[in-house]
């Protein structure tokens, strides 16, 4: 046999069916890099998924507060939680006069509940709710006139129904205190509904003092002939005694109640203000591709020696939310949170092993343990060692990526422009950007790999916002959002920079739901 | 479970199918790496850079060749493309002694690890051409291509590799018999 021969059987025998079984370390480090692959797909997705979120809970939100407009029932609630049914007491005593603005509550909470446990409570809200609180109480929704005008003839139905019950029930036990007093206390409650009812288009709360309630009590006097539940356990002269204190005490409080009059009319205007101002909020998901380069096109973050290789900036998507809040008609502030990853690449670089030449590592770049460490060279460097004898096999050329992403956090100024449907304004601002992804590789036709990543990036850094901002209402509390914006960022890199300016065209996309 | 069944799941993403391939053929796969690379760290990232390709195409798979030759092929190709990646600016001396005449061993003398060992410090080139040619029954043409040279370059290699191999061979064998006449 030719030595040749021998020798090649001597290798193919022994190491045909070699197996060795390699490190532990081997396979985690594939299933790492496996995970990290499906990590970096899911990002997007889960961005994606969370844009969706935002949009649901917006309109679920929005439906709520829209099932809930009537907000009438909130201040009713309260007052019966916090009625204890003994302390009817007062009612008689110097409390009455302030049953004339509560008609409307009366109404409402007849509407709710029509027990005579709270009829008999009602009277203490009147005594819990003072002059003032009870004007304020105009200031729950402006419709509450419409609310009235709508209930006023059906709720006087039913407090007279429910009086009327009442008063059989108290005729039977007893009957002996059916005073005039008492007659007289309920005619004047009586002539307020009554009042209310007729003047339907006027504010009930405060008309009833606009003519005086003795007349009143006098014109109804033959219409009313039964008793006022709650006041059944008082006798007939504190009833006297306390209806003139009503009385006296309604003219001097008629007075204060014209202040209120005149603070109920500036009121009256608020619902034509409101109709555009009371939406003050928005909430936002959104989306944007985002262009990223540098304003010097000869500048690196990798380093000084890639001037003269020709460089790209990265395409990427940034996604968030927004919340908005509107100050006037000319100006509102916007904020949110998104999350923007970026990248840069300087083409045309060369790559060889450490140890095979004596360039250098990229000073700013940290590089990875357990990554190949791969010397990149810059086109120039490349041709001054270049040299035939140097050269094997074709040499790689490849491209140089930096990729970090970061959380923003922006802060903006918006000044309309045009209002209306369509809207347009200009947004100034600025933002703050905290560093969460770092990365540095090589990639060519054949490979990529990791290098570590940059030592030069700061963790926090800036940028000065500028754009425009483009609105178009679909309804009430839908509108689309179209800004392009335009960033440049400060600080973005400790040192070595390269003169890289960094800044970003973004086209800032979203879905935005507005909400009082 | 059957290979197809296995494959399917691997295409899926499953990480336990995954680990179970692994288990299986990275024995021999380590093997072939170690063949291929100059020293057993190489080899290590070799096999991993491989699996991950293995991996990431197994869905190219077409079920028609064997899977473990499919999968041989990818490491090969790991091993080849970190050779063409290591040896572009490599300075490449040709200091290879003449041709010697060959010196009769006992084979059974030699260790598995002696051969392993004497391949791994072929110069990568060598090493590339002896492992393709021989043990991988690579033709010159296929070789040329794989490794961007020409015929006559593979088969000048191949014959290089061969002396280098018999010399290291004979060099131990020699020492093995000083040391067994002491």
């Amino acid at each position: 046999m030719k030595p040749n021969k021998k020798i090649d059987r001597l290798f193919q025998e022994k190491l045909k069916d070699l197996e060795v079984s390699p490190p532990d370390i081997v396979w985690e480090n594939i299933e790492a890099h496996l995970d990290k692959k499906r990590g970096k797909r899911l990002i997007p997705l889960w961005w994606r998924m969370a844009g969706a979120a935002a949009i649901l809970l917006s309109i679920a939100t929005g439906g709520f507060y829209l099932l809930n407009t009537p907000s009438i029932s909130i201040p009713v609630d309260n007052t019966i939680t916090n009625t204890p049914i003994d302390s009817v007491q007062g009612f008689n005593e110097k409390v009455l006069p302030i049953i004339i603005p509560l008609p409307i509550e009366n109404i409402i909470v007849d509407s709710k509940k029509t027990t005579n446990e709270q009829l008999n409570s009602n009277p203490t809200i009147i005594k819990k709710s003072p002059l003032s609180e009870t004007i304020t109480s105009s200031e729950i929704p402006y419709d509450l006139d419409n609310v009235i005008n709508k209930t006023s003839t059906t709720e006087n139905n039913t407090i007279k129904h429910e009086l009327l019950t009442n008063n059989s029930n108290q005729t039977k036990t007893n009957s002996t205190k059916n005073t005039n007093a008492e007659k007289k206390e309920f005619q004047f409650a009586q002539s307020k509904n009554t009042f209310l009812h007729k003047d339907k288009n006027e504010i009930g709360i405060t008309d009833p003092f606009n003519t005086n309630p003795i007349d009143l009590i006098q014109q109804n006097q033959k219409n009313i002939d039964w008793t006022l539940a709650p006041t059944t356990k008082k006798t007939e002269e504190s009833k006297l005694t306390s209806l003139n204190t009503t009385i006296a005490s309604i003219n001097e409080e008629s007075s204060s109640l014209e202040t209120a009059n005149t603070l109920k009319d500036s009121e009256d205007h608020l619902p034509e203000k409101t109709t555009e101002s009371h939406k003050k909020w928005s909430v936002a998901s959104i989306i944007a591709p985002v262009l990223y380069n540098s304003f010097n096109s000869k500048g690196s973050p990798m380093g000084a020696q890639f001037e003269s290789n020709p460089k790209e900036g990265s395409n990427s998507i940034a996604y968030g939310v927004k919340v908005g809040y509107k100050i006037n008609n000319k100006f509102s502030i916007q904020g949110g949170l998104s999350l923007m990853a970026v990248g840069f690449s300087v083409n045309e670089v060369y790559m060889n092993p450490t140890g095979l030449t004596n360039i250098a590592k990229l000073s700013n770049v940290n590089y990875n343990s357990s990554s190949r460490v791969l010397n990149v060279i810059a086109s120039d460097e490349f041709s001054q060692i270049q040299t035939p004898e140097t050269s094997v096999s074709t040499p790689l050329k490849g491209s140089l990526n930096q990729e970090y992403g970061y959380v923003e956090v922006p802060l903006e100024l918006k000044y309309n422009l045009i209002d209306g449907r369509f809207r347009a304004h200009l947004i100034t601002g600025f933002s703050t950007l905290i560093l969460n992804s770092n990365e540095v590789y090589v990639e060519n036709s054949e490979f990529s790999s990791d290098l570590g990543e940059a030592n030069n990036l700061n963790n926090i850094n800036f940028s000065g916002n500028f754009g425009f901002d483009f609105d178009y209402s679909l309804n009430e509390n839908l509108y689309i959002n179209v800004a392009p914006i335009f960033k440049i960022y400060t600080n973005t890199f400790s040192q070595d920079a390269g003169n890289f300016e960094p800044y970003t065209i973004g086209l800032y996309t979203g879905l935005n739901y507005r909400f009082d | 479970m059957s290979l197809e069944k296995l494959i399917k799941k691997c295409v899926q993403n499953d990480r336990k199918a995954q680990a179970e391939v692994y288990q299986v053929y990275s024995g021999k796969l380590f093997a072939v790496c170690l063949k291929y690379s100059p020293n057993y760290q190489e080899a290590q990232d070799n096999l991993q850079d491989g699996f991950i390709t293995i991996f990431e195409k197994i869905e190219q798979f077409n079920h028609k060749g064997s899977f473990e030759g499919w999968m041989k092929r990818i490491i090969i190709n790991s091993a080849l493309q970190k050779y063409r990646q290591k040896n572009i600016l490599t300075l490449v001396k040709d200091e290879i002694p003449d041709l010697i005449e060959s010196v009769e061993v006992n084979e059974e003398k030699i260790s598995m690890d002696f051969l392993l060992e004497k391949i791994q410090k072929l110069p990568d080139k060598y090493r590339m051409v002896f492992n393709l040619y021989i043990l991988d029954g690579y033709s010159h043409k296929e070789i040329s291509k794989e490794l961007n040279i020409s015929v006559g370059t593979s088969k000048s290699n191949l014959s290089r590799a061969r002396q280098i191999l018999k010399i290291k061979i004979e060099e131990n064998f020699q020492i093995q018999s000083i040391n067994v006449q002491n």
